[in-house]
Protein backbone atom coordinates (compact mmCIF):
# COMPACT_ATOMS: atom_id res chain seq x y z
CA UNK A 1 0.00 0.00 0.00
CA UNK A 2 2.67 2.08 1.24
CA UNK A 3 4.50 1.16 -2.21
CA UNK A 4 1.96 2.50 -4.42
CA UNK A 5 1.15 5.49 -2.73
CA UNK A 6 5.07 6.57 -3.67
CA UNK A 7 3.88 6.09 -7.22
CA UNK A 8 1.44 8.18 -7.32
CA UNK A 9 3.32 10.47 -5.38
CA UNK A 10 6.29 10.44 -7.99
CA UNK A 11 3.70 10.35 -10.98
CA UNK A 12 2.16 14.04 -9.66
CA UNK A 13 5.85 15.35 -9.46
CA UNK A 14 6.08 14.47 -12.95
CA UNK A 15 3.29 16.54 -13.58
CA UNK A 16 4.34 19.10 -11.41
CA UNK A 17 8.11 19.28 -13.18
CA UNK A 18 5.98 19.91 -16.28
CA UNK A 19 4.24 22.73 -15.12
CA UNK A 20 7.26 24.21 -13.97
CA UNK A 21 9.33 23.59 -16.76
CA UNK A 22 6.06 25.01 -19.16
CA UNK A 23 6.35 28.37 -17.00
CA UNK A 24 10.07 29.02 -16.41
CA UNK A 25 10.53 28.77 -20.28
CA UNK A 26 7.56 31.35 -20.76
CA UNK A 27 8.50 34.55 -22.02
CA UNK A 28 6.06 36.51 -20.07
CA UNK A 29 6.89 34.58 -16.87
CA UNK A 30 7.56 38.21 -14.52
CA UNK A 31 4.16 39.24 -14.78
CA UNK A 32 2.35 36.16 -14.37
CA UNK A 33 -0.51 36.75 -11.71
CA UNK A 34 -3.25 34.57 -11.39
CA UNK A 35 -4.55 37.17 -8.61
CA UNK A 36 -5.50 39.45 -11.32
CA UNK A 37 -8.15 37.31 -12.89
CA UNK A 38 -9.82 37.68 -9.37
CA UNK A 39 -12.35 40.47 -9.93
CA UNK A 40 -13.35 38.17 -13.10
CA UNK A 41 -14.34 35.31 -10.30
CA UNK A 42 -18.31 35.92 -9.80
CA UNK A 43 -18.67 35.75 -13.46
CA UNK A 44 -16.16 32.60 -13.44
CA UNK A 45 -17.90 30.67 -11.09
CA UNK A 46 -21.39 31.44 -12.77
CA UNK A 47 -20.49 30.53 -16.12
CA UNK A 48 -18.77 27.16 -14.17
CA UNK A 49 -22.31 26.90 -13.02
CA UNK A 50 -23.80 26.86 -16.27
CA UNK A 51 -21.72 24.41 -18.09
CA UNK A 52 -22.79 21.91 -14.85
CA UNK A 53 -26.16 22.55 -15.94
CA UNK A 54 -25.73 22.46 -19.59
CA UNK A 55 -23.86 19.20 -19.03
CA UNK A 56 -26.37 17.77 -16.19
CA UNK A 57 -29.28 18.91 -18.70
CA UNK A 58 -28.18 17.45 -21.60
CA UNK A 59 -27.28 14.07 -19.59
CA UNK A 60 -30.71 13.81 -18.45
CA UNK A 61 -32.36 14.58 -22.06
CA UNK A 62 -30.35 12.73 -24.03
CA UNK A 63 -31.23 9.47 -21.56
CA UNK A 64 -34.29 10.48 -23.40
CA UNK A 65 -33.28 10.56 -26.95
CA UNK A 66 -30.97 7.47 -26.51
CA UNK A 67 -33.67 5.36 -25.14
CA UNK A 68 -35.89 6.58 -28.22
CA UNK A 69 -33.08 5.52 -30.43
CA UNK A 70 -32.34 2.17 -28.49
CA UNK A 71 -36.54 1.50 -29.33
CA UNK A 72 -35.75 2.47 -32.78
CA UNK A 73 -32.87 0.54 -33.09
CA UNK A 74 -34.79 -2.86 -31.56
CA UNK A 75 -38.35 -2.20 -33.54
CA UNK A 76 -39.77 -4.20 -35.63
CA UNK A 77 -40.10 -2.41 -37.89
CA UNK A 78 -37.41 -1.85 -40.38
CA UNK A 79 -38.37 1.36 -41.20
CA UNK A 80 -38.06 2.48 -37.59
CA UNK A 81 -34.38 1.02 -37.20
CA UNK A 82 -33.73 2.21 -40.70
CA UNK A 83 -34.21 5.84 -39.04
CA UNK A 84 -32.57 5.15 -36.22
CA UNK A 85 -29.17 3.79 -38.18
CA UNK A 86 -29.38 6.91 -40.51
CA UNK A 87 -28.97 9.26 -37.39
CA UNK A 88 -26.42 7.02 -36.10
CA UNK A 89 -24.08 7.54 -38.81
CA UNK A 90 -24.96 11.00 -39.07
CA UNK A 91 -23.46 11.96 -35.72
CA UNK A 92 -20.56 9.31 -35.76
CA UNK A 93 -19.82 10.68 -39.05
CA UNK A 94 -19.95 14.70 -38.01
CA UNK A 95 -17.68 16.50 -35.59
CA UNK A 96 -19.57 18.04 -32.85
CA UNK A 97 -19.15 21.55 -33.08
CA UNK A 98 -20.70 21.33 -36.76
CA UNK A 99 -23.99 19.38 -35.58
CA UNK A 100 -23.95 22.43 -33.34
CA UNK A 101 -23.57 25.11 -35.96
CA UNK A 102 -25.83 23.55 -38.60
CA UNK A 103 -28.33 23.27 -36.26
CA UNK A 104 -28.60 26.71 -34.71
CA UNK A 105 -27.86 28.05 -37.61
CA UNK A 106 -29.41 26.34 -40.49
CA UNK A 107 -32.57 24.65 -38.17
CA UNK A 108 -33.28 26.70 -34.96
CA UNK A 109 -33.04 30.15 -36.45
CA UNK A 110 -34.94 29.36 -39.52
CA UNK A 111 -37.75 27.68 -37.71
CA UNK A 112 -37.75 31.47 -35.39
CA UNK A 113 -36.04 29.60 -32.34
CA UNK A 114 -33.44 32.10 -30.90
CA UNK A 115 -32.28 30.80 -27.09
CA UNK A 116 -29.03 29.84 -27.40
CA UNK A 117 -29.32 27.78 -24.61
CA UNK A 118 -31.92 25.77 -24.80
CA UNK A 119 -30.97 25.14 -28.67
CA UNK A 120 -27.43 23.88 -27.36
CA UNK A 121 -28.71 21.86 -25.08
CA UNK A 122 -30.99 20.09 -27.60
CA UNK A 123 -28.11 19.57 -30.03
CA UNK A 124 -26.11 18.23 -27.30
CA UNK A 125 -28.80 15.70 -26.74
CA UNK A 126 -29.66 14.74 -29.98
CA UNK A 127 -25.51 14.00 -30.44
CA UNK A 128 -25.33 11.76 -27.40
CA UNK A 129 -28.18 10.18 -28.62
CA UNK A 130 -26.50 7.47 -30.87
CA UNK A 131 -23.68 7.02 -27.61
CA UNK A 132 -26.71 6.43 -24.92
CA UNK A 133 -28.50 3.68 -27.06
CA UNK A 134 -24.85 2.31 -27.55
CA UNK A 135 -25.02 2.27 -23.23
CA UNK A 136 -28.39 0.69 -23.30
CA UNK A 137 -27.93 -1.54 -25.41
CA UNK A 138 -25.12 -3.34 -23.60
CA UNK A 139 -26.84 -2.98 -20.44
CA UNK A 140 -29.47 -5.11 -21.93
CA UNK A 141 -26.95 -7.78 -23.44
CA UNK A 142 -25.89 -7.88 -19.72
CA UNK A 143 -29.27 -10.28 -19.23
CA UNK A 144 -28.73 -13.44 -21.31
CA UNK A 145 -31.25 -14.94 -23.26
CA UNK A 146 -31.73 -17.64 -20.48
CA UNK A 147 -32.93 -15.37 -18.25
CA UNK A 148 -35.70 -14.57 -20.32
CA UNK A 149 -37.06 -17.82 -20.32
CA UNK A 150 -37.16 -18.02 -16.92
CA UNK A 151 -39.20 -14.74 -16.47
CA UNK A 152 -41.63 -16.98 -18.49
CA UNK A 153 -41.62 -20.04 -17.17
CA UNK A 154 -41.53 -18.59 -13.24
CA UNK A 155 -45.00 -16.42 -14.31
CA UNK A 156 -43.58 -13.05 -14.20
CA UNK A 157 -45.84 -10.43 -15.89
CA UNK A 158 -43.94 -7.84 -18.15
CA UNK A 159 -44.13 -4.86 -15.29
CA UNK A 160 -42.52 -7.21 -13.12
CA UNK A 161 -39.82 -8.82 -15.18
CA UNK A 162 -38.83 -5.14 -15.36
CA UNK A 163 -39.13 -3.87 -11.83
CA UNK A 164 -37.81 -6.65 -9.89
CA UNK A 165 -35.66 -8.25 -12.44
CA UNK A 166 -34.63 -6.26 -15.61
CA UNK A 167 -33.94 -2.61 -14.11
CA UNK A 168 -32.45 -3.38 -11.08
CA UNK A 169 -29.61 -5.97 -13.20
CA UNK A 170 -29.47 -2.60 -15.93
CA UNK A 171 -28.91 -0.04 -12.91
CA UNK A 172 -25.47 -1.96 -12.00
CA UNK A 173 -24.24 -1.99 -14.80
CA UNK A 174 -25.23 1.19 -16.62
CA UNK A 175 -23.38 3.71 -14.13
CA UNK A 176 -19.77 4.02 -15.48
CA UNK A 177 -20.30 4.46 -19.37
CA UNK A 178 -23.03 6.56 -18.20
CA UNK A 179 -20.68 8.63 -16.36
CA UNK A 180 -17.74 8.41 -18.94
CA UNK A 181 -20.62 9.85 -21.55
CA UNK A 182 -21.02 12.95 -18.81
CA UNK A 183 -17.67 13.74 -19.05
CA UNK A 184 -17.51 13.67 -22.91
CA UNK A 185 -20.49 15.93 -21.81
CA UNK A 186 -18.53 18.28 -19.76
CA UNK A 187 -15.58 18.63 -21.94
CA UNK A 188 -17.76 19.05 -25.23
CA UNK A 189 -20.04 21.57 -23.57
CA UNK A 190 -17.00 24.10 -24.17
CA UNK A 191 -18.37 23.91 -28.15
CA UNK A 192 -21.36 25.77 -27.79
CA UNK A 193 -19.74 29.12 -27.20
CA UNK A 194 -19.62 28.68 -30.91
CA UNK A 195 -23.41 29.82 -30.59
CA UNK A 196 -22.57 32.43 -27.90
CA UNK A 197 -23.70 30.61 -25.51
CA UNK A 198 -21.79 32.45 -21.53
CA UNK A 199 -20.14 28.94 -20.33
CA UNK A 200 -17.22 28.30 -18.90
CA UNK A 201 -15.02 28.35 -22.46
CA UNK A 202 -16.66 31.65 -23.57
CA UNK A 203 -16.72 33.54 -20.21
CA UNK A 204 -12.80 32.80 -19.77
CA UNK A 205 -12.10 32.90 -23.17
CA UNK A 206 -13.44 36.37 -23.27
CA UNK A 207 -12.10 37.73 -19.82
CA UNK A 208 -8.59 36.55 -20.58
CA UNK A 209 -9.00 38.67 -24.14
CA UNK A 210 -10.30 41.67 -22.20
CA UNK A 211 -7.45 41.68 -19.26
CA UNK A 212 -4.53 40.40 -21.53
CA UNK A 213 -4.63 37.23 -19.03
CA UNK A 214 -4.18 34.30 -21.69
CA UNK A 215 -2.02 32.29 -19.76
CA UNK A 216 -3.97 32.55 -16.62
CA UNK A 217 -6.61 32.09 -18.37
CA UNK A 218 -5.99 29.21 -20.34
CA UNK A 219 -4.47 27.76 -16.53
CA UNK A 220 -7.92 28.27 -15.01
CA UNK A 221 -9.59 26.78 -17.54
CA UNK A 222 -7.87 23.49 -17.36
CA UNK A 223 -8.36 23.39 -13.27
CA UNK A 224 -11.97 24.41 -13.33
CA UNK A 225 -12.76 21.60 -16.37
CA UNK A 226 -10.64 18.70 -14.16
CA UNK A 227 -12.54 19.99 -10.92
CA UNK A 228 -15.36 18.96 -12.69
CA UNK A 229 -14.32 15.71 -14.41
CA UNK A 230 -12.30 14.16 -12.23
CA UNK A 231 -14.62 13.59 -9.29
CA UNK A 232 -16.91 12.39 -11.11
CA UNK A 233 -14.00 9.85 -12.74
CA UNK A 234 -13.53 8.79 -9.41
CA UNK A 235 -17.21 8.35 -8.69
CA UNK A 236 -17.91 6.29 -11.23
CA UNK A 237 -14.83 3.96 -10.41
CA UNK A 238 -16.28 4.09 -6.99
CA UNK A 239 -19.32 2.76 -7.61
CA UNK A 240 -18.37 0.05 -10.37
CA UNK A 241 -16.51 -1.40 -7.24
CA UNK A 242 -19.74 -0.75 -5.35
CA UNK A 243 -21.51 -3.11 -7.63
CA UNK A 244 -19.01 -5.71 -8.58
CA UNK A 245 -19.14 -7.55 -5.74
CA UNK B 1 -50.25 -37.35 -13.49
CA UNK B 2 -51.76 -37.53 -17.01
CA UNK B 3 -50.03 -36.78 -20.29
CA UNK B 4 -52.19 -36.89 -23.67
CA UNK B 5 -50.76 -36.15 -26.54
CA UNK B 6 -52.73 -35.65 -29.77
CA UNK B 7 -50.76 -35.97 -33.39
CA UNK B 8 -48.36 -33.08 -32.43
CA UNK B 9 -46.18 -31.88 -35.64
CA UNK B 10 -43.86 -29.27 -34.83
CA UNK B 11 -41.24 -27.69 -37.19
CA UNK B 12 -38.21 -24.91 -37.51
CA UNK B 13 -37.27 -23.31 -40.31
CA UNK B 14 -39.62 -25.88 -42.61
CA UNK B 15 -38.10 -28.54 -41.31
CA UNK B 16 -40.10 -31.13 -39.51
CA UNK B 17 -38.72 -31.66 -35.51
CA UNK B 18 -41.89 -33.86 -34.37
CA UNK B 19 -43.77 -36.00 -36.04
CA UNK B 20 -47.22 -37.41 -35.43
CA UNK B 21 -46.50 -37.79 -31.60
CA UNK B 22 -49.58 -39.36 -29.56
CA UNK B 23 -49.71 -40.82 -26.27
CA UNK B 24 -51.62 -41.24 -23.45
CA UNK B 25 -50.54 -42.26 -19.93
CA UNK B 26 -52.92 -42.53 -17.04
CA UNK B 27 -50.74 -42.86 -14.16
CA UNK B 28 -47.42 -41.93 -14.54
CA UNK B 29 -45.18 -40.03 -11.78
CA UNK B 30 -41.89 -40.06 -13.07
CA UNK B 31 -41.50 -39.73 -16.98
CA UNK B 32 -37.92 -39.84 -18.85
CA UNK B 33 -37.42 -38.96 -21.96
CA UNK B 34 -34.34 -40.95 -23.61
CA UNK B 35 -32.67 -41.00 -26.94
CA UNK B 36 -29.88 -39.86 -29.37
CA UNK B 37 -29.07 -35.82 -29.74
CA UNK B 38 -31.15 -34.04 -32.20
CA UNK B 39 -34.23 -36.43 -31.38
CA UNK B 40 -36.36 -33.77 -30.39
CA UNK B 41 -36.36 -34.20 -26.35
CA UNK B 42 -36.17 -30.98 -25.42
CA UNK B 43 -38.43 -29.93 -28.29
CA UNK B 44 -41.10 -31.76 -26.42
CA UNK B 45 -40.78 -30.85 -23.47
CA UNK B 46 -40.63 -27.42 -24.43
CA UNK B 47 -43.69 -27.93 -26.53
CA UNK B 48 -45.47 -29.70 -23.02
CA UNK B 49 -44.25 -26.79 -20.90
CA UNK B 50 -45.65 -24.18 -23.24
CA UNK B 51 -42.58 -23.05 -23.60
CA UNK B 52 -43.32 -22.68 -27.05
CA UNK B 53 -46.66 -23.92 -28.88
CA UNK B 54 -46.84 -26.64 -31.61
CA UNK B 55 -47.50 -26.23 -35.27
CA UNK B 56 -50.22 -28.60 -34.84
CA UNK B 57 -52.17 -31.01 -32.23
CA UNK B 58 -53.35 -31.25 -29.18
CA UNK B 59 -51.03 -31.61 -25.17
CA UNK B 60 -52.63 -32.25 -22.09
CA UNK B 61 -51.43 -32.03 -19.15
CA UNK B 62 -53.90 -33.25 -16.05
CA UNK B 63 -56.47 -32.53 -18.32
CA UNK B 64 -54.69 -28.88 -18.47
CA UNK B 65 -55.21 -28.18 -22.35
CA UNK B 66 -51.79 -26.38 -22.85
CA UNK B 67 -51.93 -25.07 -25.73
CA UNK B 68 -55.11 -23.36 -25.22
CA UNK B 69 -54.68 -22.23 -21.66
CA UNK B 70 -53.13 -18.64 -20.79
CA UNK B 71 -49.61 -18.88 -20.49
CA UNK B 72 -49.56 -17.59 -17.03
CA UNK B 73 -52.10 -19.16 -15.84
CA UNK B 74 -50.30 -22.47 -16.99
CA UNK B 75 -46.87 -21.52 -15.38
CA UNK B 76 -48.59 -21.32 -12.03
CA UNK B 77 -49.57 -24.64 -12.10
CA UNK B 78 -46.16 -25.95 -13.80
CA UNK B 79 -42.48 -25.85 -13.04
CA UNK B 80 -39.31 -25.91 -15.05
CA UNK B 81 -35.61 -26.45 -14.39
CA UNK B 82 -33.08 -25.94 -17.51
CA UNK B 83 -29.86 -27.26 -18.71
CA UNK B 84 -28.09 -24.41 -16.81
CA UNK B 85 -29.54 -22.86 -13.62
CA UNK B 86 -30.72 -20.03 -14.72
CA UNK B 87 -31.08 -18.43 -11.45
CA UNK B 88 -31.28 -14.25 -11.56
CA UNK B 89 -27.74 -13.17 -10.71
CA UNK B 90 -28.33 -10.17 -8.69
CA UNK B 91 -30.36 -11.88 -5.60
CA UNK B 92 -29.71 -14.49 -3.29
CA UNK B 93 -30.16 -17.84 -3.21
CA UNK B 94 -33.07 -17.15 -0.71
CA UNK B 95 -34.71 -14.06 -2.90
CA UNK B 96 -33.99 -16.16 -5.94
CA UNK B 97 -36.64 -18.00 -4.23
CA UNK B 98 -39.06 -15.68 -2.63
CA UNK B 99 -39.66 -13.28 -5.48
CA UNK B 100 -41.62 -15.93 -7.31
CA UNK B 101 -43.47 -16.75 -4.49
CA UNK B 102 -44.32 -13.37 -3.44
CA UNK B 103 -44.62 -11.67 -6.71
CA UNK B 104 -45.97 -14.54 -8.54
CA UNK B 105 -48.03 -16.23 -6.03
CA UNK B 106 -49.56 -13.70 -4.17
CA UNK B 107 -47.68 -15.28 -0.90
CA UNK B 108 -46.82 -12.50 1.17
CA UNK B 109 -42.86 -11.99 2.67
CA UNK B 110 -43.26 -14.11 6.24
CA UNK B 111 -45.00 -17.12 4.32
CA UNK B 112 -42.56 -17.15 1.57
CA UNK B 113 -39.57 -16.57 3.57
CA UNK B 114 -40.82 -19.15 5.79
CA UNK B 115 -41.51 -21.60 3.14
CA UNK B 116 -37.74 -21.10 1.30
CA UNK B 117 -36.11 -21.47 4.52
CA UNK B 118 -37.89 -25.17 4.87
CA UNK B 119 -37.07 -26.03 1.49
CA UNK B 120 -33.54 -25.42 1.63
CA UNK B 121 -32.89 -26.56 5.09
CA UNK B 122 -34.32 -30.15 3.66
CA UNK B 123 -31.77 -30.36 0.68
CA UNK B 124 -29.23 -29.05 2.71
CA UNK B 125 -28.94 -25.78 0.99
CA UNK B 126 -29.89 -23.40 3.55
CA UNK B 127 -26.38 -22.13 4.73
CA UNK B 128 -25.77 -20.44 1.09
CA UNK B 129 -29.23 -19.00 1.16
CA UNK B 130 -27.82 -15.66 1.50
CA UNK B 131 -25.05 -16.38 -1.31
CA UNK B 132 -25.52 -14.36 -4.78
CA UNK B 133 -25.48 -17.48 -7.53
CA UNK B 134 -22.08 -16.19 -8.81
CA UNK B 135 -20.37 -17.61 -5.41
CA UNK B 136 -22.74 -20.86 -5.51
CA UNK B 137 -21.28 -24.29 -7.18
CA UNK B 138 -22.63 -25.00 -10.41
CA UNK B 139 -24.68 -28.04 -8.26
CA UNK B 140 -25.53 -25.82 -5.82
CA UNK B 141 -27.02 -23.52 -8.27
CA UNK B 142 -29.02 -25.65 -10.20
CA UNK B 143 -30.10 -27.77 -7.06
CA UNK B 144 -31.91 -24.12 -5.78
CA UNK B 145 -33.37 -23.29 -8.89
CA UNK B 146 -34.72 -26.75 -8.57
CA UNK B 147 -36.30 -25.69 -5.68
CA UNK B 148 -37.58 -22.39 -7.21
CA UNK B 149 -39.43 -24.37 -9.21
CA UNK B 150 -40.34 -26.69 -6.53
CA UNK B 151 -41.74 -24.19 -4.33
CA UNK B 152 -44.80 -23.46 -6.39
CA UNK B 153 -45.81 -26.84 -5.37
CA UNK B 154 -46.44 -27.64 -9.34
CA UNK B 155 -48.68 -29.82 -10.30
CA UNK B 156 -45.96 -31.00 -12.77
CA UNK B 157 -42.28 -30.58 -12.74
CA UNK B 158 -40.33 -30.18 -16.42
CA UNK B 159 -36.46 -30.71 -16.25
CA UNK B 160 -34.13 -30.64 -19.38
CA UNK B 161 -31.11 -32.60 -18.84
CA UNK B 162 -30.63 -30.54 -15.66
CA UNK B 163 -27.12 -32.13 -15.03
CA UNK B 164 -25.67 -31.94 -18.09
CA UNK B 165 -23.44 -28.67 -17.51
CA UNK B 166 -22.15 -29.79 -14.73
CA UNK B 167 -19.31 -32.50 -14.12
CA UNK B 168 -19.67 -35.62 -12.69
CA UNK B 169 -19.12 -35.16 -8.94
CA UNK B 170 -21.49 -31.73 -8.89
CA UNK B 171 -23.90 -34.01 -11.46
CA UNK B 172 -24.07 -36.90 -8.31
CA UNK B 173 -25.84 -34.12 -5.92
CA UNK B 174 -28.29 -32.49 -8.53
CA UNK B 175 -29.57 -35.78 -9.03
CA UNK B 176 -29.95 -37.03 -5.27
CA UNK B 177 -31.96 -33.83 -5.28
CA UNK B 178 -34.38 -34.79 -7.89
CA UNK B 179 -34.64 -38.65 -6.56
CA UNK B 180 -35.85 -36.69 -3.25
CA UNK B 181 -38.29 -34.37 -5.06
CA UNK B 182 -39.72 -38.12 -6.05
CA UNK B 183 -39.77 -38.95 -2.51
CA UNK B 184 -41.65 -35.96 -2.02
CA UNK B 185 -44.21 -37.82 -4.78
CA UNK B 186 -43.43 -34.59 -7.05
CA UNK B 187 -44.43 -35.71 -10.49
CA UNK B 188 -42.03 -34.76 -13.29
CA UNK B 189 -41.44 -35.52 -16.78
CA UNK B 190 -37.25 -35.30 -17.08
CA UNK B 191 -34.82 -35.15 -20.35
CA UNK B 192 -31.68 -37.65 -19.35
CA UNK B 193 -28.59 -38.52 -20.41
CA UNK B 194 -28.24 -40.90 -17.83
CA UNK B 195 -29.88 -43.89 -18.16
CA UNK B 196 -28.81 -45.99 -15.01
CA UNK B 197 -30.35 -42.55 -12.97
CA UNK B 198 -33.48 -43.19 -15.68
CA UNK B 199 -34.39 -46.66 -14.39
CA UNK B 200 -33.85 -45.75 -10.89
CA UNK B 201 -35.97 -42.42 -10.37
CA UNK B 202 -38.96 -42.94 -13.60
CA UNK B 203 -41.73 -45.35 -13.61
CA UNK B 204 -41.85 -44.61 -17.84
CA UNK B 205 -39.87 -44.11 -20.45
CA UNK B 206 -39.98 -42.41 -23.56
CA UNK B 207 -37.06 -43.36 -26.07
CA UNK B 208 -37.22 -40.81 -29.05
CA UNK B 209 -35.35 -40.97 -32.40
CA UNK B 210 -35.44 -38.84 -35.41
CA UNK B 211 -38.77 -37.14 -34.01
CA UNK B 212 -40.51 -39.91 -33.26
CA UNK B 213 -41.42 -41.80 -30.29
CA UNK B 214 -39.65 -44.55 -30.93
CA UNK B 215 -41.01 -47.14 -27.41
CA UNK B 216 -42.27 -45.99 -24.24
CA UNK B 217 -43.00 -47.96 -21.83
CA UNK B 218 -42.46 -48.95 -18.23
CA UNK B 219 -38.86 -48.50 -17.13
CA UNK B 220 -38.33 -52.50 -17.77
CA UNK B 221 -38.46 -51.86 -21.33
CA UNK B 222 -34.45 -50.32 -20.93
CA UNK B 223 -34.31 -54.33 -19.73
CA UNK B 224 -36.07 -56.08 -22.19
CA UNK B 225 -36.25 -53.30 -25.26
CA UNK B 226 -38.97 -54.33 -28.07
CA UNK B 227 -37.28 -52.01 -30.63
CA UNK B 228 -33.84 -52.30 -31.93
CA UNK B 229 -33.40 -48.82 -31.76
CA UNK B 230 -33.80 -48.51 -28.40
CA UNK B 231 -31.73 -52.10 -27.52
CA UNK B 232 -28.54 -50.43 -29.63
CA UNK B 233 -29.13 -47.30 -28.00
CA UNK B 234 -28.84 -48.59 -24.25
CA UNK B 235 -26.14 -51.12 -25.39
CA UNK B 236 -24.77 -47.89 -26.68
CA UNK B 237 -24.95 -45.70 -23.35
CA UNK B 238 -24.26 -48.66 -21.02
CA UNK B 239 -20.63 -49.26 -22.76
N1 LIG C 1 -34.95 -23.07 -31.92
C1 LIG C 1 -34.60 -23.93 -32.89
N2 LIG C 1 -34.46 -23.49 -34.17
C2 LIG C 1 -34.12 -24.34 -35.16
N3 LIG C 1 -33.90 -25.65 -34.98
C3 LIG C 1 -34.00 -26.15 -33.74
C4 LIG C 1 -34.36 -25.31 -32.63
N4 LIG C 1 -34.39 -26.08 -31.53
C5 LIG C 1 -34.07 -27.32 -31.93
N5 LIG C 1 -33.86 -27.38 -33.25
C6 LIG C 1 -33.54 -28.59 -34.03
O1 LIG C 1 -34.49 -29.56 -33.72
C7 LIG C 1 -33.91 -30.83 -33.60
C8 LIG C 1 -34.27 -31.44 -32.26
O2 LIG C 1 -33.69 -30.61 -31.27
P1 LIG C 1 -33.86 -30.92 -29.72
O3 LIG C 1 -33.13 -29.86 -28.99
O4 LIG C 1 -35.27 -31.13 -29.40
O5 LIG C 1 -33.08 -32.30 -29.60
P2 LIG C 1 -32.68 -33.10 -28.29
O6 LIG C 1 -33.23 -34.45 -28.47
O7 LIG C 1 -33.06 -32.33 -27.09
O8 LIG C 1 -31.10 -33.15 -28.44
P3 LIG C 1 -29.98 -33.05 -27.29
O9 LIG C 1 -29.91 -34.38 -26.66
O10 LIG C 1 -28.74 -32.74 -28.07
O11 LIG C 1 -30.37 -31.97 -26.37
C9 LIG C 1 -32.44 -30.66 -33.81
O12 LIG C 1 -32.11 -31.04 -35.13
C10 LIG C 1 -32.21 -29.20 -33.62
O13 LIG C 1 -31.16 -28.75 -34.45
MG1 LIG D 1 -31.99 -31.25 -25.59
Amino acid sequence: MIKKSIHFLLALALYGLLVFFIAYSYPGKENFDMTRLWPAGPEIFQSWLLTLYISLASLFFSMFTGFVLYLASVSKLPFFRYVGRIFDEIVFGSPLIVFIIAMYYFIAIPMGINNRLNVGILAFSLYMAPYMKSVLLGAMESIDANQYQAIQVLGFSKSQAYRYIIIPQILKVIFPPLIGNLTFIIKGSSLLSVIGVKELYFQIDRIQANLLLYVEGYLLMFVTYLLMTIPLVALSRWIEKKVSV
Amino acid sequence: MKINLNNINHSYHGKAILQDISLKLEHAEAIAIIGPSGAGKSTLLRLMSKIENPDAGEIFVNDIDVVLTEAKDYYKKVGFVFQSHNLFPHLTALRNITLVLEKVHNKTPQEATKLAIDLLTQFELVEHMNKKPIQLSGGQAQRVSIIRSLAINPEVMFLDEPTSALDPILTREVLRTILKLREKNMRFVIVTHELGFAKKVADYILYMEDGRIVEHGPTSILENPKTESLKEFVEFVME
